[in-house]
């Protein structure tokens, strides 16, 4: 079963690349518009990875990220901020927010997916790991 | 005749004469007026005479017929005479007696009067002597009395002087102080020092004597001690109460102030606990702080006034750093959006070579797009930076401000109908001179157009109408649309950088372009607005209006072109060369920009 990644962005032809470089990579991709959707989605679906713009109408990046790792439901979403600004202040902001890791526009897209690979794989083998543990304590 | 003298005869002669004299002394002694004792002196001796004479004339008759019953009754009438005479005399005596005691009386009386009066004189005497003694005493004691007032006055004012200075020493004094009564040692006065010691207020304080002040105790003085003291003048430790339940240690002396029934006592308690000098350090660096406090309140006022100034500036500055700053981001965000499609796209149609060829076309396209929205951007940026710097000059000429709308409308036509809008112009009847510079105008036209083109509805026409403006010499363009127009709240904002109203990102704008209009427009002097449109509120509405010719020469900070070179060709003498080409190269572009979109025939559908 594909893993299910959620991409986020205001801007229809990032959206685009973003899916299309995804897809080919074997996730099921989603897409929201903007906060509020992205919101419903991940509630919804509850992809592994959300991939969030920052500026977007509706809720921006930060505001849906601090709901994100507020809710005990979704805290375990990796979040991937979008920042276009690159500046000092966006990335504390974002920390604040507590996203998982920080993107600048522009971004290379297959970068952006073997970054996908890489948190998803590492997560798996830390719960594996964790699973070893508790068998190991139940032993 | 016997010439011998007969006895008779004698007799009658003694009877003559005596009646003679009788008369005369009776009428030498007979008072003047009549009475019984002359009347009958009178007769008698009358009779007498009368008598003699005629015993005399019968002289020698044996017989005197008529001399002897005259004698007779001469001899009555003398008797009469003689008895009332007696009685008259007695009864005259009796007068004369009572009148000599009522003489008697009378001189008594006067000489009582006499002493009476004398004494009077003499009282009147003194009192005349003792009134010039006293007038004399008086005007004297006036003077005497005058000085002694001033003294008296004088010894007044210096004993309420004094009077005053007690007053404050005793109202001043650290020390508590109580005048006292002398018998029953009861508070007559008290100062504030003693209020704050007892704790009690001065109206409880004069209900009570100096007993009730003491705290219980066995070793606390009695009345008798105290006024022992008063006498030797000696100090005496005690407790006395402060408030409900405190006690506080004090070194009373007591003294005698006044004389006899005036006499008072005067009880000074100084406060000997650590606390009252404590307290009054605290006082003291209190009043110290407070007086340093209201230094630092007015220094602190000052500083405000200053601040609240500076605060102003600073706010001032922070506005337009904040204003800067959320351009800044704004243009950033809006850079980086164009570049991360390029970025992406590219890297997929390089990476993904398996990537079937409708799909590439399609990523090759938005890669074309989003350059030209890049571009469009950049030039953009660059152009309001250059005209907020005051870089930007006008190239001014004048011209038919309908021909520059001609031009507008025919160079967003592509844009018109890939978007399926018809976009006419109403140029009015008559040519209409403008007096600016005719590229910026353009620039302006095409920017509203394309603006309304945007967001009209498919099959929509948009009108530019080319008019005279609130005076028949100013030029007018109006660009309405039939689109989804603009809410009233944001008809003033449309003009400001990035505002756009949400337009689901399909319109591909850069959020500057009426940015711009409004600063091409504020450049000429004119002005810009936007309305909600006509019919029924369907659609908006934008008005430019321009200066007419006169008023625009007036201006002087439209530089004329120079009349022998054409205004585009005109380089822009505040730059350099390299710039001034971009400058003049970016006021064209508008033209080609959306002729450029509309013109790229659609190789991905096809």
């Amino acid at each position: 079963m594909p893993e299910r990644v959620l991409v986020v962005d205001d801007e229809p032809f990032i959206l685009r690349s973003l899916s299309f470089v995804l897809e080919r990579a074997g996730f099921e991709v989603h897409q929201a518009r903007n906060g509020d959707e992205a919101l419903e989605v991940l509630r919804d679906v509850r992809p592994r990875v959300c991939v969030l713009d920052v500026m977007m109408p509706k809720r921006n990046g930060y505001e849906v990220c601090e709901i994100v790792k507020g809710d005990p439901d979704l805290r375990d979403t990796y979040v991937m901020l979008l920042t276009a600004k690159g500046q000092e202040s966006a990335r504390v902001r974002g920390v604040k927010a507590g996203a998982d890791e920080f993107m600048t526009k522009p971004f290379s897209p297959s970068r952006i997916v073997e970054r996908i690979h890489e948190v998803l794989h590492a997560s798996d083998a830390d719960r594996a790991s964790r699973a070893a543990v508790q068998v190991t304590e139940l032993r | 005749m016997n010439s011998t003298v007969s006895l008779p005869d004698v007799f009658a002669t003694l009877a003559f004469l005596t009646g003679v004299g009788g008369g005369v002394v009776t009428a030498w002694l007979a008072p003047r007026r009549w009475s019984p004792a002359t009347l009958g002196l009178w007769l008698g001796y009358t009779l007498l005479v009368a008598s003699g004479v005629l015993a005399v004339g019968e002289t020698g008759a044996a017989e005197r017929p008529w001399a002897g019953p005259l004698a007779s009754a001469a001899v009555v009438a003398l008797a009469l005479g003689g008895v009332f005479s007696v009685l008259d005399l007695r009864a005259r005596e009796k007068r004369s007696r009572m009148a000599h005691a009522d003489a008697e009386t009378l001189r008594r009386d006067i000489d009582r009067l006499n002493g009476i009066n004398v004494r009077l004189e003499d009282e009147a005497q003194d009192l005349r002597r003792r009134a010039r003694a006293g007038d004399e005493q008086r005007s004297g004691s006036g003077v005497a009395l005058e000085a002694t007032l001033t003294r008296q006055r004088r010894a007044l004012e210096a004993a309420s002087a004094q009077g005053r200075r007690h007053r404050a020493v005793f109202d001043g004094a650290v020390e508590g102080m109580a005048l006292l009564e002398r018998e029953t040692l009861r508070l007559i006065e008290v100062n504030p020092s003693l209020v704050r010691i007892t704790g009690c207020d001065a109206k409880d304080l004069a209900t009570k004597t100096v007993m009730d002040l003491l705290a219980a105790g066995p070793g606390q003085p009695g009345r008798s001690d105290l006024q022992r003291c008063a006498r030797e003048g000696r100090a005496l430790s005690v407790c006395v109460r402060r408030g409900e339940s405190n006690e506080v240690p004090i070194e009373m002396t007591i003294a005698v102030v006044g004389e006899g029934e005036d006499a008072r006592l005067l009880a000074v308690l100084r406060d000997t606990s650590d606390r009252h000098v404590v307290e009054r350090d605290h006082e003291d660096a209190v009043r110290g702080l407070r007086d340093r406090v209201r230094r630092l309140e007015e220094a602190a006022t000052q500083a405000a006034d200053q601040n609240s100034n500076l605060e102003q500036a600073n706010r001032r500055l922070t506005e337009i750093a904040d204003r800067k700053d959320h351009y800044l981001s704004s243009v950033s965000h809006e850079l980086r959006t164009p570049l991360t499609s390029i970025r992406s796209f590219s890297e997929i149609l390089i990476k993904h070579g398996e990537t079937e060829p409708a799909i590439r076309r399609e990523f090759l396209d938005i890669i074309h797009k989003e350059s030209e929205r890049l571009t469009r951007l950049v030039n953009n940026v660059l152009d309001l930076a250059r005209i907020e710097a005051g870089a930007a000059k006008l190239i001014v000429s004048e011209f038919d401000a309908r021909g520059v709308a001609d031009d507008a409308a025919s160079s967003v036509q592509g844009l018109a109908t890939e978007r399926k809008v018809r976009v006419s112009v109403r140029p009015g009847d008559a040519a209409r001179p403008l007096r600016a510079d005719r590229d910026r105008i353009q620039q302006l036209l095409v920017n509203l157009l394309g603006n309304a083109i945007k967001f009209s509805d498919d099959g929509s026409e948009v009108v530019l109408e080319v008019g005279a403006g609130d005076r028949p010499d100013r030029i007018r363009y109006t660009v309405r649309d039939h689109g989804r127009g603009i809410p009233a709240a944001d008809l003033e904002r449309v003009f400001e950088r990035f505002q756009r109203v949400d337009d689901g990102g399909g319109a591909g704008g850069t959020g500057l372009g009426l940015s711009i209009c409004r600063e091409i427009v504020t450049m000429h002097g004119g002005r810009i607005w936007a309305e909600s449109g006509d019919d029924g509120g369907v659609g908006s509405v934008f008005h430019a209006e321009f200066p007419g010719v006169e008023e625009s020469r007036g201006r002087n900070n439209m530089r004329p072109a120079p009349a022998t070179t054409t205004p585009t060709a005109a380089p822009l003498p505040a730059l350099g060369g390299r710039e001034s080409f971009a400058a003049s190269s970016q006021i064209r572009r508008p033209k080609d920009e959306f002729s450029t979109t509309g013109s790229l025939p659609p190789l991905g559908r096809s």
